[in-house]
């Protein structure tokens, strides 16, 4: 083998993704080889650097953040800007909100002469007709308190 | 904390629901960790940890439960991660070429820069190495942190990726390249040490 092809498959050598007799030839050609040796070992260093860093946590609030998003609380994308396209998106879903929104209010009920009821808190619940596993909770409706369902079709990008 | 979410009218979907529950709770602090190794920054981790659970949420149904959900999580994640990156990328390149009628870009442009936090990272070579991760080609990134930071074999990372074992080999040989090359051009103290 030439130092070639074995630098090019020395990081599938390292982390032992090669046939047996590819893993001999490659261990019999840097063990003669000082070149290929040098860059088999700044490989492996590299990767222990990774496996090897500090595992990340998650930042206070987290766990609650996250639970607030898939209740439909908050809605995702916080602090960026889209601009326009983002804007002709939104309004179209607007309309289509709207949409189930009305529906699922139903009739306006009658006027009444004396103290009207104070409507009911709406519950964050996953409804409207639209099956869970086709709805995504987005928000909280500012207007009824409800959750802002989004459906629509999610055909695979 | 016990994790729940908010109820469905449909009684049929409460067990789904409960055992979606119980795979957040035990997988979310591990999904955080990739999901910032991947994006370099607090805010952009934990928006693709919630865009993920929330499409695994919508797709529950297509899970299959004898497979690893980290598994099948770390599919939606890294998807909507390299998504995301082409998407950013793409309004960038739309700002430059329509610039609004005062000769200003018409859209805000994202900031793609990474900003390591320097709350998550305790040191100077993890911060190097964080930086230089983000600045690799999004799928070279998920290959070598698959591999590296979660131990994941080449024909697991082919499953996660979609992709074949060979195309994963070859996106791990160029992206540690890559990985080593930003290291010396940008950090050569901190990687001559930390390679000695």
């Amino acid at each position: 083998m030439n130092c070639r092809s074995v630098q090019q498959s020395l990081s599938a050598y390292i982390d032992q993704e090669l046939s047996g007799r590819e893993m001999l030839l490659i261990r019999s050609h840097v063990l003669e080889c000082e070149q290929c040796s040098a860059e088999e070992e700044e490989i492996r260093r590299l990767k222990g650097l990774l496996t090897n860093a500090p595992m990340v946590e998650p930042p206070d609030g987290f766990e609650q953040r996250l639970k607030e998003s898939l209740d439909g609380g908050r809605p995702l994308n916080r602090g960026r800007s889209y601009g326009l396209p983002f804007l002709g998106v939104m309004a179209l879903a607007s309309g289509v909100l709207t949409l189930l929104l009305l529906h699922a209010a139903g009739p306006r009920p009658e006027p009444q002469a004396s103290n009207p009821p104070t409507p009911p808190a709406v519950k964050a619940d996953v409804n409207f007709g639209v099956r869970a596993d086709q709805a995504s909770v987005m928000s909280h409706d500012p207007l009824s308190g409800g959750s802002v369902v989004f459906a629509t079709s999610y055909e695979r990008r | 904390m016990p994790f729940v979410i908010a109820k469905s009218a449909s009684p049929t979907f409460a067990p789904e629901r409960t055992a979606f529950e119980a795979l957040v709770q035990k997988t979310q602090k591990q999904a955080y960790g990739l999901a910032f190794r991947l994006t370099g920054n607090s805010v952009e981790a934990e928006d693709l940890v919630q865009e993920s659970f929330l499409r695994a949420y919508r797709f529950f149904h297509r899970y299959d439960p004898t497979l690893p959900f980290t598994s099948w999580l770390y599919r939606i994640m890294t998807n909507a991660h390299v998504d995301n990156v082409r998407k950013r990328n793409r309004l960038k390149t739309t700002s430059l070429d329509q610039a609004g009628v005062d000769g200003v870009s018409a859209w805000e442009v994202p900031d793609n820069k990474p900003s390591p936090d320097r709350g998550m990272l305790d040191n100077s070579l993890d911060d190097a190495m964080q930086t230089a991760l983000v600045a690799m080609t999004p799928e070279f990134r998920t290959a070598v942190i698959l591999a590296d930071v979660e131990g994941m074999a080449y024909d697991e990372i082919a499953e996660v990726m979609k992709t074949s074992v060979g195309t994963v080999r070859s996106r791990i040989h160029r992206g540690r390249k890559q990985l080593r090359n930003h290291l010396v051009r940008h950090n050569p103290a901190i990687y001559g040490d930390a390679v000695k």
